[in-house]
């Protein structure tokens, strides 16, 4: 795009936007990066007096808010061999992604304001999504001392977390979360009890018996999940559980969110609801996961989370490697898949499973940025422009090459999906188009 | 749903069909999950004729001359090296062993590295022993049209050509596998011998598999791989014609996954009392290196049931035919390709 167009017109479009709860049709106009007219308010006046410097047609396309991401895995600094935040931001964007949570995993670690803070600039710098960084809840995510929590929660990360990266010491964790607690931090939680997971790599069950993986039981879930209600309880924390992969796990927190009346909320990665553990058959270590991929039973269960409102939000878990990191024996690859650029398509498909599409589009926007304190008021005149609007009536195959993502670490690659993201606009500013490249 | 059709074929793969090339014959040989019956008894069949190699005064045939095999054992072994070494030499095959703790991976080379070294060597075939299951599927998935693996234990998968050896072994003594009830006892769940096992026994077509050990030795989903577990070893042991017992590793006391071996040896230990509960001509057997009094009583290791030598010598036997298999198969599929 040479030059910014200012003055931006969308029209016939359909619009659903999950914080109005508007679903209709109808035409967009934006000037100065703002929502001047939308269908849920319609200025008739402005129609005739309106001259656009582009016009998307967008009749074959939904238009929605810009999806927040909660989980993902930017690699830099320290891991730039695999990804940078240029190229996944540029992915990100490409995939209607406009706000994203990044892991504090990279080296070193987020557990200090100056590195928060240098994440946030680079971004910032760089303009394609906006990127919130969660900060370690330990130093160096060792486990053993608290980080500088609320000097964290300053610089910009909305809510700490200490990844898979357990806390072997309650008493420590306890601390973290009264700390917490004290200046009212947000922390992400990832259920998986170390003493019941180390060196294992597959779904304890069939598949890891004939196939003679180490497994990871259920319990190494619900056991976690059950200590760290019971400390989020004790300590008034509030707490965010991400990528659950077991269906007890949902019992468990349908229960303390319904009886205990615990603040809780919770997310799933979107291949979780597709692919289970017999994908492991060939030891392709493409599908190898943390959490692992569990059982049919379990995405059943992870499906009536998503239904009954247990987990509110649809995260992509993105973790682009180099391909040397994938080209090893099952048991030695590294974990994770390249999953920004499958995050709404996967998700789309989710409509055929009992999830109405204001639903799908809730768990992808406006749930998770509540989650990281975005505020946003939705497709609203006097808005600034943060949209996605994405074809949901195409056919397209996923190919390696193609990938934005510096990780072509995709099992879904060669897969056909409906939907692709077409425009993003994030904060007023039209950040990426498909025509136009 | 759209998606169902598509993901299916994406994302379930057939493992076991690269071990066969396009006539359906092996050329490589990782598991027994994925043969069927007629191709284990091709096997056997085929191994039958090599046992009477090793009894002449020249004890070689030439199915292999010209062609390098390579042994890559990443994990220590006796039997199964040298047999594989003695199989291939009987075979008049060149023989290179690697001695993986001096080896180039030791020094960060990969593991694909290093094949493809020792492939543009013009190496024929690659047996491979690693503590990781899953590496035979995986060097198989990267090695040239022209190279074979087999598999000589992958993790806690499979182990083969000690699953073939054994049903030889059995074939020998009992003629047919349809009636026979076979116990395997110790430690299922880290074992390789197990697993190829209860699938070899049940593709052809013993009556019945049984695994005795106690829970933390037994995977969690055992039935369903087509064994009953019994945890009382005097319950397991009842009528059965065959009993294969596992070696137990030292490591696994210290895991917490058993007290002691002295406990080990007074609940699973097979003696002399227990084999009674047995048919009376049920055969013993062990893949080896065995632990007297841990898991096996020595009269009962050296007793008249005992088969553990017989199954050293069939191991040279099967190897044998294993590897002449694999060779053949390649070649049909060079055939193909010129094709």
């Amino acid at each position: 795009m040479s030059k910014a167009p200012n003055k931006i017109k969308i029209t016939n479009t359909r619009v659903i936007d999950p914080y109005t709860n508007f679903d209709g049709k109808g035409d967009i106009y934006i000037a100065d990066g703002k929502l001047l007219s939308t269908p849920a308010q319609n200025n008739k006046s402005l129609a005739k007096s309106f001259s656009a410097d582009l016009v998307i047609d967008a009749s074959e396309h939904i238009v929605t808010p810009s999806l927040v991401d909660l989980n993902v895995h930017l690699r830099e600094p320290g891991f730039e061999r695999k990804a940078t935040l240029r190229s996944e931001l540029n992915a990100a964007v490409s995939a209607g992604i406009g706000h994203l949570a990044c892991l504090p995993t990279c080296k070193p670690t987020i557990d200090s304001p100056s590195v928060a803070t240098s994440i946030i600039d680079k971004a910032f710098d760089i303009g394609l999504a906006r990127v919130y960084p969660l900060g370690a809840l330990t130093k160096d995510l060792k486990g053993e001392h608290l980080s500088e929590m609320k000097s964290l929660f300053d610089a910009g990360c909305p809510a700490l977390t200490n990844y898979y990266q357990g806390i072997k010491n309650l008493n420590v964790l306890r601390h973290c979360y009264e700390y917490a607690a004290t200046f009212d931090i947000p922390v992400f939680i990832y259920p998986q009890l170390t003493d019941l997971s180390e060196g294992a790599c597959a779904h304890e069950g069939f598949w890891s018996a004939k196939l003679g993986l180490p497994g990871i039981p259920e319990t190494a879930e619900t056991i976690a999940i059950a200590t760290h209600l019971l400390l989020i309880e004790q300590t008034g924390v509030r707490a965010h559980f991400s990528q659950l992969s077991c269906a007890r796990s949902i019992s468990l927190l349908e229960q303390a969110t319904n009886k205990r009346n615990l603040k809780i909320t919770v997310d799933v990665a979107a291949h979780q609801l597709f692919l289970d553990d017999s994908c492991l058959e060939s030891y392709n270590s493409l599908y190898k996961l943390c959490p692992p991929l569990r059982s049919q039973n379990d995405i059943k269960g992870l499906l009536k989370g998503l239904e009954k409102n247990v987990i509110s939000a649809i995260c992509s878990s993105h973790q682009p490697h180099e391909a040397d990191a994938k080209l090893l024996p099952f048991e030695s690859a590294e974990y994770g898949i390249s999953a920004l650029e499958t995050l709404l398509p996967l998700s789309m498909k989710l409509e055929s499973k009992k999830l109405s599409l204001m639903e799908i589009l809730r768990k992808l926007t406006q749930n998770p940025a509540e989650i990281l304190n975005i505020k946003r008021k939705g497709i609203v005149s006097g808005e600034k422009a943060d949209l996605c609007i994405f074809n949901n009536k195409t056919d397209w195959e996923l190919k390696p090459q193609q990938m934005l993502s510096a990780g072509k670490n995709s099992p879904f690659a060669g897969e056909y999906f409906t939907t692709r993201n077409d425009y993003t606009f994030v904060e007023g500013k039209l950040v990426f188009a498909r025509n136009a490249r | 749903m759209p998606q169902s059709k598509v993901s299916k074929s994406i994302h379930s793969h057939d493992p076991r069909s690269i071990q066969l090339n396009s006539d359906g014959h092996l050329r490589h040989f990782l598991s027994i999950d994925g043969l069927n019956k007629s191709q284990l008894e091709h096997i056997l069949s085929t191994s039958e004729t090599f046992i009477g190699v090793g009894h002449r005064a020249i004890k070689k045939v030439p199915l292999l001359r010209g062609k390098t095999v390579v042994n890559l054992f990443f994990e220590a072994s006796t039997r199964t090296r040298t047999t594989f070494e003695l199989a291939a030499k009987r075979l008049s095959a060149d023989v290179l062993n690697i001695n993986i703790t001096t080896s180039a991976t030791s020094k960060g080379e990969s593991l694909i590295d290093m094949l493809n070294n020792l492939e543009a060597m013009s190496a024929d075939m690659f047996v491979i022993r690693h503590a990781e299951s899953g590496v035979a599927h995986f060097l198989a998935q990267h090695v040239g049209p022209n190279v074979s693996i087999i598999n000589a234990g992958d993790g806690r998968h499979e182990h083969p050509t000690q699953a073939m050896l054994d049903m030889l072994t059995i074939k020998q003594h009992k003629g047919s596998f349809k009636q026979l009830k076979v116990a395997i006892i110790g430690d299922i769940q880290h074992s390789r011998v197990a697993r190829s096992e209860i699938i070899a026994l049940n593709t052809l077509g013993a009556k019945e598999v049984r695994v005795i050990a106690p829970k933390t030795l037994l995977p969690q989903d055992i039935t369903s791989l087509g064994a009953r577990a019994f945890t009382d070893i005097n319950e397991g042991l009842k009528d059965v014609d065959v009993i294969v017992m596992l070696r137990l590793q030292k490591e696994r006391m210290q895991s917490a996954l058993l007290p002691s071996e002295n406990e080990f040896y007074q609940h699973y230990g097979l003696q002399e009392s227990r084999l009674a509960l047995a048919k009376p001509n049920a055969l013993v057997m062990h893949p080896g290196p065995i632990n007297r009094g841990v898991e096996i009583s020595s009269s009962v290791a050296d007793g008249k049931q005992s088969v553990i030598l017989e199954q050293v010598n069939n191991g040279i036997a099967i190897r044998m035919a294993i590897m002449s298999l694999v060779i053949s198969g390649q070649h049909t599929s060079e055939h193909n390709e010129q094709n």
